[in-house]
């Protein structure tokens, strides 16, 4: 047998200037992550946009059942139900994508995988903004399918302000993607992902405004200000409606505001719980 | 010559459970060092430390890589981790990508471009000898196959230093010796330091040095052949249906040294001015009829050693037992 060329390059030089060499490390990991993400994606996008389906149909049974039965003080047409949850369809879709995805983590710690990621010669941050921004890429795709549910409600397409519903949606997914990688990092199995999932990030999305009002006060009133799909929830509410929702729960700056701070806090929080050490011991 | 990694007084526990006391090595560079234990001994958790996964109990541990501080770089230093590859026990492969696709992201997350990257991908393929399988899913692949893959992976950013954790796990003896043949074909073209924590003993002899780990603790450093020089006698190796009462009856009929290995095994050391044929005749008859499975001669190997030092076996089946005579 004979060696073709293992070594060829050489070791990147450790008196070569520092900062460049360890941006292109991190960028390294960050892209590459993200690459992989998207290989899968196009590998398996069935998997993947069959995760719009379930919300879609959510939000079109609540819609259709609720017609007749309910009016929402929320300003101009979002006092139509199918209106009034789109929002909350479209944050259940962002959510369920950074739960699947995120699951992934552990089945990566599994298989091997994530040690491999590991031993990188990059920071536990970027390993994390590469995993979010796969997530991010996959969400908007599917954010894109969702338009045509906004012409199903009755939406003029021209009326919704689109760059505050991107912003919302973007930093919402982030934060909620940094939340769900927390919980993927600390639990051991997907069997333990799917029970804090049932009851931490369910209810958070069932008291975010998606399916009632949020109250002006009270106990769920302070969970949601500690909660991103809230102001998520709340933020696209008022793209859809085209500045015209008057029963918001914040105003779209403090939305906004509140989704980059919770996403700054959120993969600030994930870089610190992902130096805890994956591994149990072994040989 | 200088070490490229020194462990001082190490100490580790997962949780509450001690794994490793006061562990103490040094590695030079271009040397093949095993760490030879049964599982659990620790000798995986001393690559997770010296890879940074984790970070040391008590004690230090620092890389002497070029351009280190004179202190020596911590385990997981960017600068660190970008000089060594890391072959775990589980191959750290994606399964759902190709070969190639692997090939590509690990060398992407080692911070070479595109271009780069596609071509080491490439490099490491032919190396592999994989490039008619290189766009087929790892899942596709067979066990060698992916041992091969994750191999070239380590390989993908030419490390310094290679650590190999179980790296020939459910191979066969074929695949084994092909794993082996490309460390060694990379080692004559640089020098390349690699460190393997295995439980197989003919792992373990293809290393410059050995180091014995039971228990969590260093229990013998030395070369595989004088290691193996210094047990001196043959081995008959009895499988009987009761070793312990058996392994006595021989020991003490005979006068030889046994020691049992197994649920259904013992050994019995050929005494320096014995022939081993004729001990075998006299220990076939010492035996109760019926109780003799099979005896077999052989040449005393690593795994004997680590009986004999550590007194436990490699595959974990027995504890430590006291010799029969």
């Amino acid at each position: 047998m004979s060696v073709k060329s293992p070594v060829s390059i050489a070791p990147p030089a450790i008196s070569a200037p520092v900062m460049p060499v360890r941006i292109k490390r991190e960028l390294g990991v960050i892209i590459g992550l993200w690459q992989r993400d998207m290989m899968r994606f196009r590998r398996d996008t069935g998997r993947w946009v069959g995760l719009v389906i379930q919300p879609m149909l959510i939000w079109g049974l609540l819609g259709a059942g609720m017609r007749g039965s309910l009016t929402l003080a929320a300003g101009g047409k979002a006092s139509s139900p199918f209106v009034f949850y789109l929002p909350g369809a479209i944050a259940m879709i962002g959510l369920f994508t950074s739960i699947f995805a995120t699951m992934g983590v552990i089945e990566d710690r599994q298989h091997g995988f994530l040690q491999q990621v590991l031993v990188a010669p990059a920071s536990r941050a970027a390993m994390i903004i590469g995993k979010a921004l796969g997530v991010l890429s996959v969400a908007l795709v599917q954010l894109v399918l969702t338009i045509p549910a906004f012409i199903l409600a009755g939406i003029d397409l021209a009326s919704v302000a689109w760059p505050l519903l991107l912003v919302v949606f973007v930093f919402g997914v982030l934060a909620v993607t940094a939340l769900s990688f927390c919980l993927a990092w600390v639990v051991k199995t997907t069997h333990a992902y799917h029970a804090l999932m049932g009851v931490f990030l369910i209810p958070l999305w069932l008291v975010s405004g998606a399916l009632f009002p949020l109250p002006a006060e009270g106990f769920i009133r302070w969970v949601n200000y500690a909660n991103p799909l809230a102001y998520m929830v709340d933020g696209m509410r008022h793209a859809c409606a085209g500045g015209l929702y008057a029963g918001g729960a914040w105003t779209p700056l403090t939305s906004v505001l509140a989704l980059v701070g919770a996403t700054i806090v959120g993969l600030t929080l994930a870089s610190v719980i992902a130096r805890r050490p994956i591994t149990a011991g072994g040989g | 010559m200088n070490n490229v990694l020194d462990i001082k007084s190490l100490s580790f526990a997962w949780g509450r459970r001690e794994v490793l006391a006061d562990v103490n090595l040094g590695v030079r560079q271009g040397e093949l060092v095993s760490l030879l234990g049964p599982n659990g001994s620790g000798k995986s958790t001393i690559l997770t430390l010296i890879a940074g996964l984790a970070p040391p109990w008590r004690g230090q541990i620092a890389w002497h890589l070029g351009g280190s501080p004179a202190a020596g770089f911590q385990p997981g230093h960017p600068d660190v981790l970008g000089r060594i590859g890391v072959v775990f026990q589980s191959p750290g492969l994606d399964q759902t990508l190709s070969a190639r696709e692997n090939l590509h992201l690990a060398a992407r997350m080692s911070g070479l471009g595109r271009r780069e990257a596609r071509r080491r991908a490439d490099e490491l393929l032919a190396f592999a000898e994989l490039e008619d399988r290189a766009d087929e899913r790892i899942k596709q692949l067979s066990g060698g196959m992916r041992r091969r893959v994750d191999l070239a992976r380590a390989l993908i950013h030419d490390p310094e230093v290679l650590l190999l954790d179980e790296p020939t796990v459910g191979l066969d003896h074929v695949s084994f010796e092909r794993f082996w043949q490309r460390i060694a074909d990379v080692r004559a073209l640089k020098r390349l330091t690699v460190i393997c924590a295995t439980h197989r003993p003919d792992e373990a002899a293809k290393s410059d040095r050995l180091v014995m780990i039971s228990g969590g603790k260093v229990v013998y450093e030395g070369t595989p052949e004088a290691t193996v020089r210094g047990l001196g006698r043959d081995l008959l190796v009895v499988e009987s249906t009761e070793p312990k009462p058996q392994a006595q009856l021989v020991s003490q009929q005979l006068s030889v040294v046994t020691r049992v290995t197994g649920p259904k095994s013992f050994v019995v050391e050929v005494p320096a001015e014995s022939d081993g044929a004729a001990l075998v005749v006299r220990v076939v008859e010492s035996l109760p009829s019926g109780s003799l499975t099979s005896i077999a001669l052989r040449r005393p190997d690593l795994g004997d050693a680590f009986v004999k030092i550590a007194g436990g076996s490699l595959d974990g089946t027995t504890a430590a037992q006291p010799e029969a005579a």
